[in-house]
C-alpha cells in the first residue's frame, strides 16, 4: 500500500513558548485505521490541527499523495478531502443539526432553505446509517447525537481522510460499538481514518497500525497485530498500568445523601427520573451505572443544584437542601466535577490558577478582603504539582491546556476543598491511563479520609474497580443494587443496563 | 391629550424613530458577528457632517451622500483594522474613534465655516420628503405612513434587508456563527475576518445614513454634537433586540414615541420641563420591565404545560 499521507519533521511552538510537537514523522496508508495514543499533553491534538489547517506549523513538511501541501486555514485541508471531529465538540449550540451541517459548507445555496436543508440532512443521515434530529438545536443534544453530527459534518462534505479526536471518549460502549461498526464501513469504501483515544483496548480492536506519541515526540509506528496492550502502555508511560487496587476494606458512617422519590421530566416531555431515592454514607463509594441517557445527568445536576426536580427532595447530612442555590449546596460542602468540562467545569479563557481558586475564593481573601496574590500563587502551583497538571505555569489559559490536563486541573481544584460529598460525573472521561490511575488512587484516598463519593461512568471497569455499591439506572429507575465489595459481574450489569433484568421493588 | 389621536403626533414618532434605527440595525448586524462597535456614535457624527460639507461644495446630493457611506464605512473599517488585524482592545478603539470625532467635526466644521456651532452658512442639500403614491389616500394612515423623508423609508427596507440576510442567507449565517463561536466556524472553513468585515460595512452603510438624516434630513444643516448619545443608545436598543432586526425596529419604535411624547408633554403639559425630560429613559424602563416579565411568563408556562 502507498502512503497517502506523510509528515515530516513537524515542529509546532505555540505562542506562549511551548513545544507541543518536536519533530514528528509519521505516514498514514491509504484505506487504514491508524491510531494515534499518547499520555495527556503528548500532542496528538496538535498535530492533528496542524494536519486539518487550524494551527499553523512551526517547522516541517506534509504530503499528500507525495505532493507537499501548505494549508493557511481549514477550507484548504477540506478541500484537499481532509476532515477533522475535535476532541470538543464545534458545534454552534443555537443552531439546528441541519444548519450545523450546512455551516461553511461550500456547496450550499446563498439563499438558505430550511425544508430542503432538513430533508438534506436525513438523506445524508439515512445514507450512512446514523440517527440523529435534524431540526433540533444543538445545544439540545446529547452528546453522542452531536458526535454524529460531527460525523456526517465530515462525511458530507467529501472527505476522503477523518481525523477523529478522541470520539469515543463521550460514548457509552453501546455507542462506541455503533460507531467502530461505521468506521469499519466507511474504511470498507476506502476511506482512511485515523483515530485518537486512550483507551487501548478499543485502539487494538480497530486499528491497522499504531503510532505512539510521548511529550511531543514519537516512539514509533508499529503494526497493531504485533504489539499488545502491555507494551503500548509502556511505550506511552514508560510503565504497565493496571486497574487492580488494594481497597481497604471501610465501614460505611454516618449517611451523607439521601434523594427522595425525586421526579424529572425534560423539555421535550421525557421522563428522566421517576421516583429515585438513594442515600450515601460516609467512607463509600457508590457507583452509578447506565447506559448514558438513562436519568444520571439529570440526578446528578439535581443534587448539584443545577436542576430542580418536578417532584421529591434532596437531604444533605439530614438538611433539606432541594431547593438551595448552587453556591448554597457548595458552601454546605458539596463539590462536583460536571461532566462537560469545557461548559460548566472551567472557564475557559481564565487561567488555571483563576479557575483553580474559583471553588472557594473566599479563603483567599486577606483581612483587608482584597485577594492574596501570593496564596494564589503558592495554592495553584501546589496543586498544579500535586495532581500533576502539565502546564507552562499556573497563568496559562486553561482552555489551552490538552484536554486531559484540563480534567485534572478541574479534578484537583474540586478534591482539595473541604467538602465532605463529592459527586463525580465521568471524571476520567478523555485521560490517559496513567492519569487515570493517579486520579483513581486520589478517588480512593478521599474515601479512606471519611468523605462520601457519587461516581456516575460509564466506563464499567472504573465502577468495579472503586465503587463500593452500584447502582443501575433504567429509564429514571434504580433497577439494580449490587454490592461490589466481591467483584460484580460485568455481563449481569449489562442486563441490568439494558433493562432486561430488573430487580424491581426490591432496590 | 388630544393630540394622542392626531395623525401629526403619529408621524413625529416615525421621524424621530429613523436615526435610532438605522443606528440599532448597526449594531445589530456587528453584533452577530461578535463585535461590540462603541463607534457608531462618533462614525454617525463625521458622516452627518461629511454629508453636509460635499453635498454644499458639490451642490450634488448623490455625490454628498455617497461620500458619507463611504467615509461611514472607511471609519467602521479602521475600527476592524485596529481591532481585528491589530488585535487592540475593540472598546478602546471605539472610544478613540468617538472623542476624535467629537472634537474633529467642530474643528473642520469651524476651519470651514468659522462656526463651532453649525453649518447653517452653508447651503448644503437635503434628502426630499416622499408622498407615496397610493397609501397617502388613505385616511388617517395616510398622512401617518406617507410623506417622511426618503431616509426613513431606506431604513425599513434595511430593517428587512438585514432581518433577510441575518435569517435567510447562508451568508447571514456563516455571519451568526461567527459571532457565536469564532472556532467553530473557523474549523467549518469560514473566514472569520472576512465575516466580520463584512457587516462592519452595513454597520457603515447604516451608521452614515443615520447620521445625514440628521443633518440633511430632519434637519437642514450640521451643528455640533448632533447625534446626541443616540449611537450609544443604539447599544442598549442591540442589546434588547438580542440583535433581531424586527425586534431592533420594535425597540427604537418604543424609544421614538418617548422623544415625540417628550417633545408633546413640553408643550402641551405644566409638568415640570426636567422631568419631562426624564420622560424617554423613565418609559423605556418600564416598557422593558413589562417585555421581560411577559416573557418569564410564557417561558415558564410553556415548561408546565410540557412537565404535565
Ligand atoms: N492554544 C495553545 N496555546 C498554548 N499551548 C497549547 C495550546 N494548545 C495546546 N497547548 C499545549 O500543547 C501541548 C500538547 O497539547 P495537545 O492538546 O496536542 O495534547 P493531546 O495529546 O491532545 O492531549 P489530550 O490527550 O489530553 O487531549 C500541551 O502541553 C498543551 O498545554
Ligand atoms: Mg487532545
Amino acid at each position: 500500500m502507498d502512503n497517502l499521507l506523510e509528515l515530516k519533521n513537524v515542529t509546532k511552538i505555540y505562542e506562549g513558548g511551548v513545544l507541543a510537537n518536536h519533530n514528528i514523522s509519521f505516514s498514514v496508508r491509504e484505506g487504514e485505521i491508524h491510531a494515534l495514543v499518547g499520555e495527556n499533553g503528548a500532542g496528538k491534538s496538535t498535530l492533528m490541527k496542524i494536519l486539518y489547517g487550524m494551527e499553523s506549523i512551526t517547522s516541517g513538511q506534509i504530503f499528500l499523495r507525495g505532493k507537499e501541501v501548505k494549508f493557511s486555514s481549514s477550507k484548504d485541508a477540506i478541500a484537499h478531502g481532509i476532515g477533522m471531529v475535535h476532541q470538543h465538540f464545534m458545534l454552534v449550540d443555537s443552531f439546528t443539526g441541519a444548519e450545523n451541517l450546512m455551516l461553511g459548507y461550500s456547496g450550499a445555496r446563498f439563499f438558505s432553505n430550511k425544508k430542503a436543508d432538513i430533508e438534506e440532512t436525513n438523506a445524508v443521515a439515512k445514507k450512512y446509517g446514523f440517527v440523529i434530529d435534524a431540526r433540533r438545536r444543538v445545544r439540545d443534544m446529547g452528546v453522542s447525537m452531536k458526535q454524529k453530527l460531527e460525523i456526517m459534518k465530515i462525511l458530507y462534505r467529501g472527505s476522503k481522510i477523518i481525523i477523529l479526536d478522541e470520539p469515543t471518549a463521550v460514548l457509552t460502549p453501546q455507542e462506541t460499538e455503533e460507531l467502530f461498526e461505521r468506521l469499519i464501513e466507511l474504511k470498507k469504501s476506502g476511506m482512511t481514518i485515523i483515530f485518537i483515544s486512550h483507551k487501548l483496548n478499543e485502539v487494538k480492536r480497530i486499528s491497522d497500525r499504531i503510532t505512539v506519541l510521548k511529550s511531543g515526540k514519537t516512539m514509533g509506528t508499529y503494526n497493531t497485530a504485533d504489539i499488545s496492550e502491555e507494551d503500548i502502555s509502556n511505550l506511552m508511560v514508560g510503565r504497565v498500568i493496571s486497574f487492580e487496587y488494594d481497597k481497604t476494606p471501610l465501614v460505611s458512617g454516618k449517611e451523607l445523601l439521601r434523594t427522595e422519590h425525586l421526579k424529572y421530566k425534560d423539555m421535550f416531555g421525557v421522563i428522566k427520573l421517576n421516583d429515585l431515592s438513594l442515600s450515601l454514607h460516609e467512607k463509600e463509594i457508590v457507583g452509578i451505572a447506565g447506559v448514558e441517557g438513562n436519568g444520571q445527568n439529570e440526578l446528578v445536576e439535581i443534587i448539584t443544584a443545577n436542576l430542580r426536580a418536578l417532584s421529591g427532595k434532596v437531604f444533605y447530612k439530614g438538611e433539606d437542601i432541594t431547593d438551595k442555590s448552587i453556591g448554597d449546596v457548595r458552601r454546605r460542602g458539596i463539590a462536583s466535577i460536571p461532566e462537560d468540562r469545557m461548559f460548566n467545569g472551567c472557564a475557559g479563557n481564565m487561567s488555571i490558577s483563576e479557575n483553580i481558586i474559583a471553588a472557594d475564593i473566599s479563603t483567599f481573601e486577606d483581612k483587608n478582603k482584597l485577594l492574596n496574590k501570593n496564596r494564589i500563587k503558592n495554592y495553584s502551583k501546589e496543586l498544579i504539582k500535586k495532581f500533576e497538571v502539565k502546564t507552562k505555569d499556573e497563568n496559562q489559559m486553561i482552555k489551552s491546556l490538552s484536554g486531559g490536563n484540563i480534567q485534572k486541573a478541574i479534578v484537583a481544584r474540586e478534591f482539595s476543598t473541604s467538602s465532605d460529598l463529592l459527586i463525580l460525573n465521568q471524571p476520567t472521561r478523555g485521560i490517559d491511563i496513567g492519569s487515570i490511575s493517579f486520579i483513581h488512587h486520589k478517588i480512593l484516598e478521599m474515601r479512606d479520609a471519611g468523605k462520601g463519593i457519587l461516581l456516575v461512568s460509564s466506563d464499567l471497569n472504573e465502577l468495579i474497580a472503586l465503587a463500593d455499591r452500584i447502582l443501575v439506572m433504567y429509564k429514571g429507575r434504580i433497577v439494580a443494587s449490587m454490592d461490589n465489595k466481591t467483584k460484580v459481574n460485568e455481563q449481569e450489569l449489562g442486563l441490568y443496563m439494558l433493562g432486561i433484568k430488573d430487580q424491581g421493588e426490591a432496590v | 391629550m388630544n393630540y394622542l389621536v392626531s395623525p401629526n403626533f403619529w408621524f413625529s414618532i416615525l421621524a424621530s424613530t429613523t436615526p435610532v434605527l438605522l443606528a440599532t440595525l448597526a449594531a445589530n448586524i456587528v453584533s452577530k458577528a461578535g463585535i461590540f462597535n462603541l463607534a457608531i456614535e462618533g462614525t454617525m457624527l463625521i458622516c452627518a457632517l461629511t454629508g453636509v460639507l460635499v453635498s454644499a461644495f458639490t451642490k450634488s446630493l448623490v455625490l454628498g451622500a455617497l461620500a458619507g457611506v463611504f467615509i461611514g464605512i472607511a471609519i467602521s473599517y479602521i475600527l476592524g483594522y485596529f481591532a481585528l488585524i491589530m488585535k487592540g482592545a475593540m472598546n478602546a478603539c471605539g472610544v478613540a474613534i468617538n472623542l476624535a470625532a467629537t472634537g474633529g467635526t467642530v474643528f473642520v466644521l469651524a476651519t470651514v465655516t468659522g462656526s463651532k456651532a453649525s453649518s447653517s452658512s452653508l447651503v448644503s442639500s437635503t434628502f426630499p420628503n416622499i408622498a407615496v403614491p397610493f397609501i397617502k389616500n388613505i385616511p388617517f394612515a395616510g398622512s401617518i405612513l406617507s410623506g417622511h423623508n426618503i431616509i426613513t423609508y431606506l431604513a425599513w427596507f434595511f430593517t428587512f434587508l438585514t432581518w433577510f440576510l441575518l435569517y435567510k442567507t447562508k451568508l447571514g449565517q456563516e455571519i451568526r456563527a461567527v459571532g457565536e463561536n469564532e472556532e467553530t466556524s473557523r474549523s467549518a472553513g469560514i473566514n472569520v475576518n472576512l465575516m466580520k468585515f463584512i457587516s462592519l460595512a452595513f454597520c457603515g452603510v447604516y451608521s452614515a445614513f443615520g447620521g445625514m438624516y440628521l443633518s440633511m434630513g430632519s434637519l437642514k444643516s450640521f451643528t455640533a454634537g448632533m447625534v446626541a448619545g443616540r449611537g450609544y443608545l443604539s447599544l442598549a436598543m442591540n442589546s434588547i433586540s438580542q440583535g433581531n432586526p424586527i425586534l431592533g425596529f420594535a425597540s427604537s419604535l418604543i424609544y421614538g414615541f418617548a422623544e415625540t411624547m417628550t417633545v408633546y408633554l413640553e408643550l402641551y403639559s405644566k409638568l415640570n420641563l426636567k422631568l419631562i425630560s426624564a420622560f424617554p429613559y423613565i418609559f423605556i424602563i418600564v416598557v422593558l420591565l413589562l417585555v421581560q416579565t411577559i416573557k418569564n411568563n410564557i417561558k415558564k408556562n410553556r415548561k408546565k404545560s410540557l412537565q404535565n
